[in-house]
């Protein structure tokens, strides 16, 4: 008894959690992994720099690594210091280290080191609290270079990028770092310093004008503490300044995140740190970098039964953050737990599409990075269809309706508007070819096989057409499902025999998208 | 019913025809080149059939007959290139028979090639009917094919002599078609028109005789400017179409799909003898067509759900 007692429980705490559950959800609105999605996310390679080497270059045909000894990268620390050459990205044994930079001296490159926390190149006094593994990098300010990678993005994604931060040289002394996100403008390897020793070159490496769409929502602490060091407090910033004025920053590691928005056609987006001015080996310290896609690829269409379904890619990894849809003029909190790092399929109701043309979808954090999709058809729809004998000829037959879409039939396909003569209901071209079916015209379509496929006839969404059907139709439809309020509802079915026409509808209500006639 | 018409193929027996140039001081100099230019003059003999189209005996005949100003479209071998155009001049006393005369474009022109003549388009095709037998757009002007073959003889100066008699020939039958749904005829305004062969030639080539031919999904169309009417039907204005069956058994089934005034379906087909192009009319004014229509079954019809 008490073992049943406990599992009714159970089982009414999980009911009420999946009731729960539900209305969370939205009335209605489901949430569905999209697993026909080919969409790859953004993600930064190596921002723990556990990956070694990270970087390599070469000076008279020797090379140099990131790490004195690749094979064995917990041993030691290294500096790509003191020999000439330019330092990249390399891939080593199959793992790619990620980062690249602009830095080419001619006679010194000490940009940056490399540390562990078991035998490291300095004692900093962070190595006791290295925010990702044991492993960072040290980035030296000699002079003016860059830190970056280049990363496969896709217009209107938007990307949540995190740091950790600190520096080896508080107060004056210190030389600032930025954080620059944009296309790239250069071709990564043409930073060019002067003969004569340190230039500066500040120019940015990204396309800062038309790309300045560069937020962050302010920074924390390891602790949770508000920094005060001076990130500046504006939305769209063309570079983020890590500026340390307190010796805070010099005790301890620091966090900046922000989002970032990817401009239409920008398919590949530099992001990473520019060192501002030439303070020899005043470094800075950077750990635990991510720059991922956060919402992704999203597109809405409008179902021809009025439902929107939204497809995009979510990348939060807190399930107590929720997806914000806006339609009209109500927000949807939805609960994407059952679809984190995946893509996804979110179907809203018609009811609650109401008249709105167009979603807006952003993070509950982050309503400054909004995405907006029109609510547009689909290219191509496919309807079911049954085979049937008409004047003798093996053919397939279906009904449809669309308020506001045009649809090209496939050759083989042929649509018809009725009317009533003598009892009979009698079918009638539209246009020329009957293989247009303009919005609000509600049809019976006659397909030879050729033009079905799977027992379905795909067709295809018309920008617009001239095409006018032949006033009078008899045949009408809706595009959400309808209950005729009296009257007899007539719809094309087959009786037990087979025999087809139009029949009384069995039950109250027709499909969204099927024609019917009504007798009073 | 179908009757049979006149349009036989005929020898072209007429007196050796020259290539003249239309510079007669050109003649007395020897030798120099043919000029681009030339004049074709044929005296159109007994027999020659192209012609315009006309209706006789109570509509159950149709005649042929030259009308001033036809073309006919003169072909060199191998280059398929329209070289030149002639212009009927009909005979006054019979207008079976007529004067054709045009420039052509002498050029390369040599003994011993043969030359196409093509009556009445430059191009060999039966697409855009719109179910008339004269008028403009009609048969008669745009698809009433005949085809003649001369050969160079000589390449003078001042004249080109070709072959003294040769034969035009019909290239397709012309159907005249009625149709009727129970015992009313259809108010017809366009016709779909296969074939159980599928030997309906949509294009041809002049001088190689390759044809295209319309297809089951893409079929044969003529579209009238203006549905027909009972009072038509009466008339014999029915719809006539041109259409050159490659079809090689004896026989074929023809299969209609028509819209009539107010755009409802019929469907219908009918078995078509084969016809020789020398005797090239068909009449079928009574075809029957069942209508594209459903029943509604009222109660007590058991109720459906919708497909």
């Amino acid at each position: 008894m008490k073992t049943a007692g406990f599992l009714q429980h159970a089982a009414m705490t999980l009911l009420l959690a999946l009731i729960s559950a539900a209305l969370a959800w939205g009335q209605g609105i489901t949430v569905a992994a999209d697993n026909t999605s080919t969409y790859v996310p953004t993600t930064i390679i190596n921002g723990s720099f556990d990956n070694e080497p990270w970087m390599v270059y070469t000076y008279n045909d020797v090379t140099y690594y990131s790490c004195p000894d690749p094979t064995n990268i917990d041993t030691a620390s290294s500096s790509l210091d003191n020999e000439s050459g330019y330092a990249k990205n390399v891939v080593f044994n199959g793992v790619d280290g990620g980062w690249n930079t602009t830095d080419r001296t001619i006679w010194r490159s000490s940009l940056f080191e490399y540390t562990n926390s078991i035998d490291g190149l300095h004692n900093y006094q962070h190595n006791s609290s290295i925010p990702q593994t044991d492993k960072y990098v040290e980035m030296n300010n000699y002079h003016s270079c860059m830190l970056y990678q280049d990363l496969t993005t896709y217009g209107h994604d938007v990307i949540r990028w995190t740091l950790k931060h600190a520096v080896t040289t508080a107060g004056d002394d210190y030389q600032p770092i930025r954080v620059e996100i944009g296309a790239p403008n250069r071709d990564g390897e043409g930073h060019i310093i002067n003969a004569s020793g340190w230039a500066s070159d500040l120019n940015p490496q990204i396309d800062l004008g038309s790309k300045a769409i560069f937020r962050h929502n302010g920074v924390t602490d390891k602790d949770g503490k508000t920094s005060t060091i001076g990130f500046g407090s504006a939305t769209d910033l063309q570079y983020l300044r890590l500026h340390n004025t307190d010796a805070d920053h010099k005790s301890g590691w620091w966090s900046a995140q922000g989002v970032y928005s990817i401009p239409e056609g920008q398919t590949v987006t530099r992001f990473g740190f520019i060192s501002e001015a030439a303070k020899q080996n005043q470094g800075n310290l950077l750990d635990a970098i991510t720059f991922s896609t956060l919402i992704g690829n999203l597109s809405a269409h409008q179902l021809i039964n009025g439902d929107v379904e939204l497809k995009g890619y979510w990348g939060e990894t807190d399930t107590s953050k929720r997806l914000k849809v806006v339609l009209g003029s109500t927000t949807h909190d939805i609960n994407m737990t059952a679809v984190i790092g995946k893509n996804f399929r979110i179907t809203i109701p018609a009811a609650m599409v109401g008249s709105a043309t167009s979603v807006s979808v952003y993070h509950q954090d982050h309503a400054e990075a909004t995405v907006n999709a029109e609510c547009t058809p689909p290219a191509t729809i496919s309807i079911s269809a049954t085979a049937v004998n008409v004047l003798g000829e093996s053919k397939y037959v279906t009904t449809f309706y669309n308020g506001t879409v045009d649809y090209q039939l496939p050759p083989g396909a042929l649509a018809y508007t009725a009317g009533k003569v003598d009892e009979k209901v009698v079918f009638y071209r539209i246009g020329p070819n009957s293989d247009v079916i303009p919005a609000k015209t509600a049809v019976i379509i006659l397909a030879d096989a050729s033009a079905v496929s799977d027992g379905k006839i795909t067709m295809a969404k018309l920008d617009s057409t001239t095409i006018s059907p032949r006033e009078g139709n008899l045949l009408t439809g809706s595009d959400t499902d309808y209950t005729a309020p009296s009257g007899t509802v007539y719809v094309l079915g087959k009786d037990d025999g087979g025999v087809l026409g139009f029949y009384p509808l069995d039950g109250n209500t027709v499909p969204a998208g099927k024609a019917y006639y009504v007798v009073n | 019913m179908i009757m049979a018409a006149l349009l036989a193929a005929m020898a072209w027996t007429g007196c050796k025809d020259t290539l003249e140039t239309d510079d007669p001081s050109a003649r007395e100099e020897k030798p120099v080149a043919v000029r681009d230019s030339v004049i074709l003059t044929l005296e159109a003999g007994k027999g020659i059939d192209t012609k315009a189209l006309e209706l006789v005996n109570g509509g159950q005949t149709l005649n042929a007959f030259w009308t001033p100003g036809e073309e006919v479209h003169v072909f060199a071998s191998g280059s398929g290139t329209c070289i030149g155009t002639l212009t009927a001049t009909p005979n006054n006393t019979d207008k079976t028979k007529a004067t054709l005369k045009g420039n052509i474009s002498a050029t390369g022109l040599a003994k011993d090639q043969t030359l196409t003549l093509l009556f009445p388009k430059s191009t060999w095709s039966y697409e855009g009917q719109n179910g008339k037998l004269t008028g403009e757009g009609s048969i008669a002007s745009s698809y009433d094919f005949a085809r003649a073959q001369v050969i160079i003889e000589d390449v003078e100066t001042t004249k080109i002599t070709t072959t003294k008699s040769t034969t035009f020939e019909n290239q397709q039958s012309i159907y005249r078609f009625g149709f009727r749904y129970g015992a009313t005829t259809i108010r017809t305004k366009t016709l779909l028109l296969t074939s159980d062969q599928n030997k309906l030639a949509k294009t041809v080539n002049a001088i190689t005789g390759a044809n295209t031919y319309f297809a089951s999904d893409v079929p044969m169309t003529i579209e009238l400017s203006t549905a027909l009417t009972a009072d038509q039907a009466a008339a014999h204005e029915l719809i006539y179409v041109a259409i050159r069956n490659d079809n090689t058994t004896e026989k074929d089934t023809f299969s209609f799909t028509i819209y009539d005034a107010d755009g409802a379906t019929y469907k219908g087909s009918k078995e078509i003898p084969k016809v020789n192009l020398a005797s090239p009319f068909v009449s079928a004014k009574t075809i029957p067509m069942d209508r594209l229509e459903l029943s509604q079954y009222a109660a007590p019809a058991t109720p459906v759900t919708p497909l």
